[in-house]
């Protein structure tokens, strides 16, 4: 992981942390479900977003993320149950949270025949930032994604990354507390998305919002985010810091290279409770566990029946594997796992 | 007071746009085009009629009515189009200050043109005339400069009601012409289910009548027109209904 990133989140989980145990959290949502004809696209939602964190929401696509954020952003009333947003009620008083939120869509939504620093203009303008608030504000936020000098060009002919991190200054223009990022790396390359990412972190840490980020990229949930919630059609499946989400939920794995592990050898692992699955690779064996505690016991086996074991090398507890595993009990296609 | 910077806001994003959608020189040349046509051509053909008779006043009224469909189909079914709707809904803009303002903007934009032809309009007519000063009173002047301001009202009120429920800029713009045709030839075609004395009472009115009465009369009337089409259009500008199109 890009050193400037680890840094930057370790420094963020501590706020987290500490902001965990405020009473007064960013998102409040019970049993939120919204209904379209023939579909229920949110089911019961019931989450809270600590202020100061960064959380990501997951899914595949039509899981119900951004229905949620229209839900949030009072753009859309929910059937049943509530949301409160920033101590707002998200049907009667969205006009407050609107107020006081940033947004990143699923486009930029950003004016494509103006100028870069026309685009953050007007919505500095409708959030009605001062003349010269606004003018230094934009210099600042230009200066920090590193587009100031670019400044006067049209955002029509740039890169959609650039336009994303464009979009995300746009979103910050009028200090929110809160800021909601619809897939701000979807369709990006790889390099872009981590200038995107670099960026976020960065303007998220200085200007201590709270972010709520949905996303179906699993690699990048786990790089920037305080906590994760997990959805599909509609149904939360999962909320936790991503560590706890791979380390509660992952099927451990094992891999477990050494002198003798022969076909005799996998054929007796195979039939043990502790084993769920084997597959023998060129220099020893990858299992998989029924239990994640179960490592010892199968090393104490191989030992006993004469096995020369060289090296045991636990792997599977990340957030992609903790989200495989959800997805693979709740007997749904997985989610996209590419970083 | 807050509606009032909200709508002046939202007046000056629509004008910054409509100014940047093309290369100043393309702006300017279409304005010039504009002007020669609706404030030389059209009063240079008519001649001393422009400003004695009142019939001329239709043509104020029709021209910005049907220019100003193309604009307001733009502004908003284009916006939704082009996937910045949502991001402006997403703002502490009220319904009222995004609907209001960019009716409004587009209704300024093509009467300020229609504002530019009126003078024009006056010096053609005196310049190709028999040499006798011709210009109209004040009362036909600010009549009108109302109805082109009431039929540029008109046409944008139907543009956004159109475009709310159309699916594309191109649907709303085609829907919006025909229903232009179709408003120009109404009058038309009610003359013939006229009795022959309201006829001629008409006809006796638009050739000698006062112009500025028929100014202001015609004004009053497509004001009436546009009310409740705004009243409409203000009911189904709701942001639940516009984020789920």
């Amino acid at each position: 992981m890009d050193e400037h990133i680890s840094s930057r989140i370790a420094g963020r989980r501590d706020g987290a942390a500490r902001h965990a145990t405020s009473p007064r959290d960013a998102i409040v949502t019970e049993r939120l479900t919204r209904d379209f004809p023939g579909v229920r696209a949110l089911d019961a939602l019931s989450l809270s977003v600590p202020r100061g964190s960064i959380f990501g929401f997951l899914g595949r696509n039509g899981a119900g993320k951004t229905t949620t954020i229209r839900l949030l952003l009072g753009l859309l009333e929910p059937t049943t149950g509530t949301a409160r947003v920033l101590g707002f009620d998200a049907v009667n008083e969205s006009d407050q949270i609107r107020r006081r939120c940033g947004v990143l869509l699923e486009q930029s939504g950003l004016l494509e025949r103006l100028s870069a620093e026309a685009n953050l203009d007007l919505y500095g303008r409708i959030a009605r930032l001062p003349r010269e608030v606004r003018a230094a504000r934009i210099e600042e936020l230009l200066r920090r994604i590193g587009l100031w000098e670019r400044r006067g060009e049209p955002v029509r002919g740039w890169s959609r990354g650039m336009r994303q991190r464009l979009a995300i200054a746009r979103a910050l223009i009028h200090r929110p507390s809160l800021i909601f990022l619809d897939e701000p790396t979807a369709g990006l390359d790889p390099v872009s998305a981590s200038e995107v990412r670099k960026d976020l972190l960065r303007l998220a840490d200085r200007e201590r919002v709270t972010v709520f980020l949905t996303t179906h990229n699993l690699a990048e949930a786990e790089r920037l985010c305080d906590r994760v919630a997990i959805i599909r059609g509609g149904r939360l499946l999962a909320e936790g810091p991503p560590g706890e989400i791979g380390a509660n939920h992952a099927r451990r794995q094992v891999r477990i290279r050494g002198r003798g592990l022969n076909e005799n050898v996998a054929a007796l692992l195979a039939d043990r409770h502790e084993v769920h699955a084997l597959e023998r690779e060129e220099d020893g064996l990858l299992i998989t566990l029924s239990d994640p505690g179960e490592t010892a016991n199968i090393v104490t086996f191989l030992v006993r029946i004469g096995v020369g074991v060289e090296e045991v090398v636990p792997i599977g507890n990340t957030l992609e594997d903790g989200v495989l595993s959800i997805f693979s009990e709740d007997d749904a296609p997985i989610l996209e796992a590419a970083g | 007071m807050s509606f009032l910077r909200d709508l002046r806001v939202v007046i000056g994003k629509e004008w910054t746009e409509l100014r940047g959608s093309d290369s100043p020189w393309v702006t300017v040349s279409t304005l010039v085009a504009f002007v020669a046509i609706v404030g030389v051509f059209v009063p240079w053909q008519l001649g001393p009629v422009w400003i004695r008779a009142p019939w001329p006043i239709l043509i104020w009224a029709w021209i910005p009515l049907f220019i100003v469909t193309t604009v307001t189909a733009d502004s908003v079914a284009g916006e939704r189009e082009r996937r910045t709707l949502e991001t402006l809904l997403a703002t502490r803009l009220s319904d009222a200050a995004i609907l209001w303002g960019k009716w409004l903007a587009c209704v300024l934009w093509i009467w300020a043109a229609m504002l530019i032809c009126f003078p024009v309009a006056i010096l053609t007519i005196n310049l190709t005339g028999s040499g006798e000063l011709l210009l109209p009173g004040p009362g036909q002047t600010i009549g009108t400069l109302a109805v082109a301001f009431a039929g540029a009202g008109l046409g944008a009120a139907a543009g956004v009601l159109v475009s709310l429920r159309s699916e594309s800029v191109r649907h709303a713009q085609q829907v919006l012409a025909i229903g232009a045709l179709v408003f120009a030839f109404i009058p038309i075609g009610m003359l013939r289910v006229l009795p022959r004395d309201w006829m001629m009472t008409l006809f006796q009115s638009l050739a000698y009548g006062s112009p500025a009465a028929s100014a202001w009369t015609t004004a009053g009337a497509l004001s009436a027109l546009s009310l409740p089409i705004l009243v409409v259009a203000q009911a189904r500008f709701r942001r639940g209904r516009i984020a789920l199109k």
